[in-house]
C-alpha cells in the first residue's frame, strides 16, 4: 500500500462527504415540498486489497441514494385520505341541505302551521271576505314553499352534478400522470437507478387520487402502480391510463369509463372518495328526502281537497278541490305487472267525489297488477285511467290518472284506499302518492267564495273549517306523523347526517393529521437532523481534507530524502 | 420518533382552525341567543321544537279565539239581559189586567204596552252584532225572525256555532234564536227539534189578544177567528181551499184532544224540513197511508212532513198533503187541506184567559234566564280556559327555550375559555421559529 492508494482513499472520502452534503442541500431544499421523503446516501466502501497479508481499504463511495419510506403509514395515509375525500365531499351539499330544511324561524313546518291556523281563523270569522282571501293566499304560500324546497333539492343534484364535471378534469389528468410516472419510473429503475422522486410525485398523486375516487391501487414487480376503482374497474394500468367521462342524460349525470372501445357504467358503489360522498348524497340521501317531501305534499293536498270537496262555499259551490289535485297516483314499485300479488275484495273509490266500486272474486283470484287495473278501469270508465307503468328503476307501478276538470282548473280528485284487497306472498298493498307532487303543487281554487268553510252555504257555518283546521293534528303521513312532525323529521334526518359527517370529517382530519405527523416523522425532512448532517459530512470533509494535506506532507517528507 | 417543523406547523395550524371554527360557532350563539341554528346542532330537539312552535302557534290562535268567543257571549248576554226585562215588564201589564177593574179603553192601552214589547222583542230577536245576526244559527246574514201576521216565522237554523277552544275541545257560542224564542230543542239529539219551551212571540200575541178580550178565541196570522170551525171555498166545486170560516160544511178547527190545529214543519238539525219519508224512517216503522187507508207512493214520500203541536200526526192526503178529514155522510171521509194558498202551514192558536198566561210568562222568563245562565256558564268556562292556555303559553316557551335558546353565561364563558386557548396557540406558534439550530451553529 503507498501512499498513491492513501491518497485515492482520501479523495473518496472528499468526494463522498461533498456527495452527503449535496443530498443534505437537497433535503433542506424540499424542506416545505409536499410528498418529499427525505434521501439519504448510502455508503459502502471499496473492496478492500490485500497488501502482503493484510487487506487495506480503498476507500467509500457513495453506492446509492434511497428515500424513507414506510409501507404501513403510506397505506394509511391512502386509506384516511379516501375516507376524509368521502365527508369532505358530503359537507357542502349537506350544509345547503341543512338551509333548505331549516329549523329556524321560518321553514315548512311554519308554513302549514300558518295554513291551518288561516283555517281556524277563518272558523271565528266563516263568512269573512279577509278571512276567506287570507286561506287562499296562506295555500299559495304554502304551494310556493313546497315548491321552493323541491326546486332547491334539484340544485343540490345539479350543483353536485357540476362538482363532479369540474373535478372530472382534474381527476383524468391525474390518471395519466400516474401512468406518465409509471413508465419513467419503470425505465429509470430498470437501469438500476432508483427513481425516489418520481415515486414520491407518483404517491402524492395517489393520495390525491385516493382522496376524490376512493382508487385502490397495487404495486407490480416492475415498479409500475397499477391502479382501479374500488369496484374493480382499471384505471391506470402500468403506463396506460383510462379515462372518466361524464354523459349527461337529461338533468342526470352519468360516469362512464372508456376502456378502448368499450364503455363501462361508473355508478355510485364503484367509487369511493369525494365522488362517492356526492353521488351518495345524489342518489340516495336527496332522493329520499324528495320522496318524503312529495309524500308530505301528496297527503296534504289529498287530506285538505277531500275536506274542502266535502264541504260548501259561500256562493253553494261543493265538491272544489282547494289545491290542484294531484295528476296521477303512483304506488309502490312491484317486480311484475303479471305476477299474481292480491287475493282479491271488494274495493270503493271515489273519482270527482263520484262513488265506484269493484271487486275482484277471491275464488277466482290472486290477481296481478295489470288485472287490478283493468278491473279498476271497467270499474270507474273515462274518469280515470288506470294503467301499470316500468319505473326508472325497474320496478312496476299501479299509475292512476284521473281526468281532467276544466271548470275546477285541477284534475278530478281521487280517494281509494285498497288495503281490502288482500295480498300474497308478503307483498304490499299499493299505497299512493305523486313523485313530483311536491314540484307541482298549485292552488285550484280562487275564488274566495268558493272557499268551503261549512257544510252548508249558511254565512255562520264553520264546521268545515273547523274540520280542515284539525288536519293540523292529524295522523296523515304514515299514519304516523302529522304533516309537522313528518317535516321534524325529514328535518332531524338532514341533521343526524350533517352532524354525523361533521363528526366523521373532524375525526379524519385529525386522523389525517396525525398521520402526515407520523409520516414526517418516519420520512420527513427535519431541519435539525439534516444540520446535524451537515455538520457530520462537514467534519467528514474536513478530516478527508486534513488526510489529504497530510499525505501530501508525507510525500513531501518522502520527497526531502533525496537531495 | 423525530418532529420535523411541518409537523409542528401542521398541528398548530389543525388546532387553530379548530379553535376559530369554535370560536365562530360560540359567537353566532352569543349573537343570535340561539343553539339551535341548524338542524345538525341537536337533531334530536327538532321535533320537539317544531311541534312546540306549533302548539304555541295554535295556542295563540285559540286564546284570540276565546276571546272573539267571550265578546259573543257577552254581547249575547246583554241581549238576553233584555229579553228577561222585557218579560218582566209584559208580565207586569197582564197582572195590572187582571186586578184592575180597568175599563176597555185601559185595557186597550195596556194591549197595546203589550204589542211594543212584541216589537222590541221582536228587534232583540234580531239583534245583530259586527253585521251579523246573533240569533240566527248559521244564517248569520238573514234577519232570523220574521212577522207573518201576528205569527213570528223563524228564518235562522238551529245550529250551534262552535270554536276550538283548545285541541279538540269546542265550545258552544251562539243559542239558536229558535231554542231562545220559540222553546224549540232537539233534546234526545234524534236531529229533530222537539218543543221544550215557550214559543215568546206566540205568547206575547196570545197576551196582546186575551187584554184585548179574545180569550177563547181562535185566531191564524193576525186574523181573529170568532169560532172554533173551518170551512174550505167552494167544496161543492171541489175547490178544498181552506178558509177561516164560511162556506161548505163546518170542520172542527181541533185535533181529537181538542187542542188548536197548529201545524208545524218538522226542523232536522240543519234547520231544513225533513221529509215524509225521512221522518218515518227515524220514528215510526209504519208505512205512512192517505186518510182512505191507501199507501203514499214513493214521489210523495218527499213532501215536507208536518205535525200538530202536541207532536200527533195529521192526516194526510194522496199528495202527501196534511189534511183534516170530516164525515161527508153515509161514512165517507173527505178532507180539507190545512195548507194555506201560499203552501205555508195552517197555524191556529187558541187565547188563553189573561190568568193563565201569568205561569207562561213566568215560564218564558226562566226559560230565558236558563239559557242566560247556561251561557254565563260557558263564558266563565272560557275565561278559565283562556288563563288555563296562557299558562300553557308560558310552559311551552319554556320548553321551546330550553331546548333551542342558549344558557348566554355558558356561552360566554365558553367563548374566554376558547380565546384564552386560541391565545395561548398563537403565542406558540410564535415561539416556535424562534428556536432554531441555526442560532446554536
Amino acid at each position: 500500500m503507498g501512499l498513491a492508494a492513501a491518497l485515492n482513499a482520501g479523495k473518496t472520502s472528499l468526494f463522498t462527504n461533498q456527495k452527503s452534503i449535496e443530498i443534505t442541500g437537497n433535503n433542506i431544499s424540499n424542506v416545505n415540498t409536499e410528498g418529499y421523503s427525505r434521501q439519504k446516501p448510502v455508503f459502502s466502501d471499496f473492496p478492500s486489497l490485500n497488501f502482503g497479508d493484510f487487506f487495506v481499504g480503498q476507500g467509500v463511495k457513495v453506492s446509492g441514494v434511497v428515500r424513507d419510506y414506510d409501507v404501513f403509514v403510506s397505506e394509511q395515509l391512502l386509506d384516511k385520505n379516501q375516507q376524509l375525500g368521502n365527508e369532505d365531499a358530503k359537507s357542502t351539499p349537506l350544509a345547503e341541505l341543512e338551509r333548505i330544511f331549516s329549523v329556524g324561524d321560518e321553514n315548512l313546518a311554519t308554513e302549514i302551521d300558518r295554513f291551518f291556523d288561516a283555517w281556524q281563523e277563518l272558523s271565528t270569522n266563516p263568512s269573512g271576505q279577509v278571512e276567506r282571501d287570507i286561506v287562499i293566499q296562506r295555500g299559495e304560500l304554502l304551494a310556493a314553499e313546497f315548491n321552493t324546497i323541491a326546486r332547491d333539492l334539484e340544485n343540490v343534484q345539479n350543483n353536485i352534478n357540476d362538482m363532479v364535471r369540474s373535478e372530472l378534469d382534474a381527476v383524468n389528468l391525474k390518471l395519466t400522470q400516474i401512468a406518465d410516472l409509471n413508465q419513467r419510473i419503470q425505465n429509470l429503475e430498470s437501469t438500476g437507478q432508483t427513481a425516489n422522486s418520481f415515486r414520491d410525485q407518483r404517491d402524492l398523486l395517489l393520495q390525491e387520487l385516493t382522496y376524490s375516487l376512493g382508487v385502490q391501487s397495487f404495486p407490480d414487480a416492475a415498479g409500475a402502480i397499477n391502479v382501479q376503482l374500488p369496484g374493480g374497474l382499471p384505471l391506470v394500468q402500468s403506463g396506460t391510463a383510462h379515462q372518466l367521462e361524464a354523459v349527461v342524460q337529461g338533468d342526470d349525470l352519468k360516469l362512464e369509463l372508456a376502456i378502448g372501445n368499450s364503455r363501462f357504467d361508473v355508478s355510485g358503489r364503484n367509487l369511493g372518495g369525494k365522488f362517492a360522498g356526492l353521488l351518495e348524497i345524489r342518489d340516495q340521501f336527496v332522493p329520499e328526502l324528495q320522496q318524503d317531501l312529495n309524500k308530505t305534499a301528496y297527503q296534504l293536498v289529498q287530506q285538505v281537497n277531500s275536506r274542502h270537496e266535502q264541504g260548501t262555499g259561500l256562493d253553494g259551490s261543493t265538491g272544489v278541490p282547494f289545491f290542484q289535485n294531484p295528476g296521477n297516483h303512483t304506488s309502490q314499485g312491484y317486480a311484475s305487472a303479471t305476477s299474481d300479488y292480491f287475493t282479491g275484495g271488494t274495493i270503493a273509490l271515489q273519482v270527482g267525489g263520484e262513488d265506484h266500486s269493484f271487486t275482484l272474486d277471491p275464488a277466482s283470484g290472486p290477481y296481478s297488477l295489470d288485472e287490478l287495473a283493468s278491473a279498476i278501469n271497467s270499474a270507474t270508465g273515462a274518469d280515470l285511467t288506470a294503467t301499470t307503468s316500468q319505473q326508472g328503476d325497474g320496478r312496476y307501478a299501479l299509475v292512476l290518472t284521473p281526468a281532467y276538470d276544466l271548470a275546477n282548473n285541477s284534475p278530478l280528485s281521487v280517494q281509494v284506499d285498497l288495503s281490502a284487497l288482500g295480498t300474497t306472498g308478503g307483498a304490499a298493498v299499493p299505497e299512493f302518492s305523486m313523485p313530483s307532487m311536491a314540484n307541482l303543487m298549485a292552488m285550484a281554487l280562487q275564488n274566495p267564495s268558493q272557499v268551503a268553510a261549512g257544510s252548508s252555504s249558511a254565512p255562520g257555518d264553520n264546521t268545515n273549517a273547523l274540520a280542515i283546521a284539525a288536519l293540523k293534528d292529524e295522523k296523515a303521513v304514515n299514519g304516523e306523523d302529522t304533516f309537522v312532525s313528518f317535516y321534524g323529521k325529514m328535518a332531524a334526518r338532514v341533521g343526524v347526517e350533517a352532524s354525523q359527517n361533521r363528526l366523521a370529517q373532524t375525526g379524519s382530519q385529525d386522523a389525517l393529521t396525525q398521520l402526515q405527523n407520523l409520516r414526517d416523522a418516519k420520512v420527513g425532512v427535519s431541519l435539525e437532523e439534516e444540520m446535524i448532517a451537515l455538520i457530520k459530512y462537514q467534519r467528514g470533509f474536513e478530516a478527508s481534507a486534513k488526510l489529504l494535506s497530510t499525505v501530501d506532507e508525507m510525500m513531501a517528507t518522502v520527497l526531502t530524502i533525496k537531495q | 420518533m423525530k418532529s420535523t417543523l411541518s409537523t409542528t406547523y401542521r398541528s398548530l395550524n389543525a388546532e387553530l382552525g379548530r379553535l376559530t371554527s369554535s370560536l365562530e360557532d360560540l359567537r353566532n350563539q352569543a349573537a343570535t341567543g340561539k343553539k339551535l341554528l341548524r338542524p345538525s346542532d341537536d337533531p334530536a330537539a327538532i321535533r320537539p321544537v317544531l311541534s312546540a312552535r306549533s302548539q304555541i302557534r295554535a295556542n295563540d290562535r285559540f286564546i284570540s279565539s276565546l276571546s272573539t268567543a267571550v265578546d259573543r257571549l257577552d254581547n249575547q248576554d246583554s241581549y238576553l239581559d233584555q229579553v228577561e226585562n222585557l218579560l218582566v215588564s209584559a208580565k207586569e201589564v197582564a197582572i195590572n189586567g187582571i186586578n184592575g177593574s180597568l175599563s176597555d179603553q185601559d185595557m186597550q192601552t195596556l194591549a197595546d204596552q203589550i204589542g211594543y214589547i212584541k216589537t222590541e222583542m221582536l228587534s232583540v230577536a234580531n239583534a245583530q252584532v259586527g253585521g251579523q245576526y246573533i240569533f240566527a244559527g248559521f244564517e248569520e246574514d238573514t234577519a232570523p225572525f220574521v212577522t207573518n201576521g201576528d205569527l213570528v216565522n223563524y228564518a235562522g237554523d238551529n245550529h250551534i256555532k262552535r270554536l276550538e277552544a283548545s285541541p279538540g275541545e269546542y265550545i258552544q257560542t251562539n243559542l239558536a234564536g229558535s231554542e231562545v224564542f220559540q222553546g224549540l230543542r232537539d233534546t234526545n239529539n234524534d236531529g229533530v227539534m222537539e218543543q221544550t219551551g215557550q214559543d215568546l212571540f206566540a205568547l206575547l200575541t196570545d197576551l196582546e189578544r186575551a187584554l184585548r178580550g179574545e180569550a177563547g178565541q181562535i185566531y191564524s196570522g193576525s186574523t181573529a177567528l170568532p169560532n172554533a170551525t173551518l170551512g174550505y171555498a167552494d167544496a161543492a166545486n171541489g175547490d178544498y181551499t181552506p178558509i177561516a170560516l164560511n162556506g161548505g160544511d163546518p170542520v172542527a178547527l181541533t185535533t181529537s184532544d181538542g187542542q188548536p190545529i197548529n201545524l208545524q214543519p218538522v226542523l232536522g238539525m240543519d234547520g231544513q224540513p225533513l221529509t215524509i219519508a225521512e221522518y218515518y224512517a227515524k220514528f215510526s216503522p209504519d208505512t205512512p197511508t192517505d186518510f182512505n187507508g191507501v199507501l203514499l207512493d214513493t214521489a210523495v214520500l218527499d213532501q215536507p212532513m208536518y205535525l200538530h203541536a202536541d207532536g200527533s200526526i195529521p192526516a194526510f192526503d194522496s199528495d202527501g198533503k196534511p189534511v183534516i178529514t170530516y164525515d161527508s155522510g153515509g161514512g165517507v171521509l173527505q178532507a180539507v187541506s190545512l195548507l194555506n194558498d201560499d203552501g205555508s202551514p195552517l197555524q191556529l192558536r187558541l187565547v188563553p184567559a189573561l190568568a193563565d198566561l201569568l205561569p207562561e210568562l213566568e215560564a218564558a222568563a226562566d226559560q230565558s234566564r236558563s239559557a242566560r245562565g247556561r251561557m254565563g256558564n260557558n263564558a266563565a268556562r272560557l275565561e278559565t280556559a283562556k288563563s288555563h292556555l296562557e299558562g300553557v303559553q308560558i310552559d311551552l316557551e319554556q320548553i321551546l327555550s330550553r331546548y333551542e335558546d342558549v344558557d348566554m353565561i355558558d356561552v360566554l364563558t365558553e367563548i374566554l375559555q376558547t380565546e384564552t386557548a386560541f391565545e395561548g396557540a398563537l403565542k406558540v406558534t410564535g415561539q416556535v421559529s424562534k428556536l432554531s439550530i441555526m442560532d446554536y451553529l
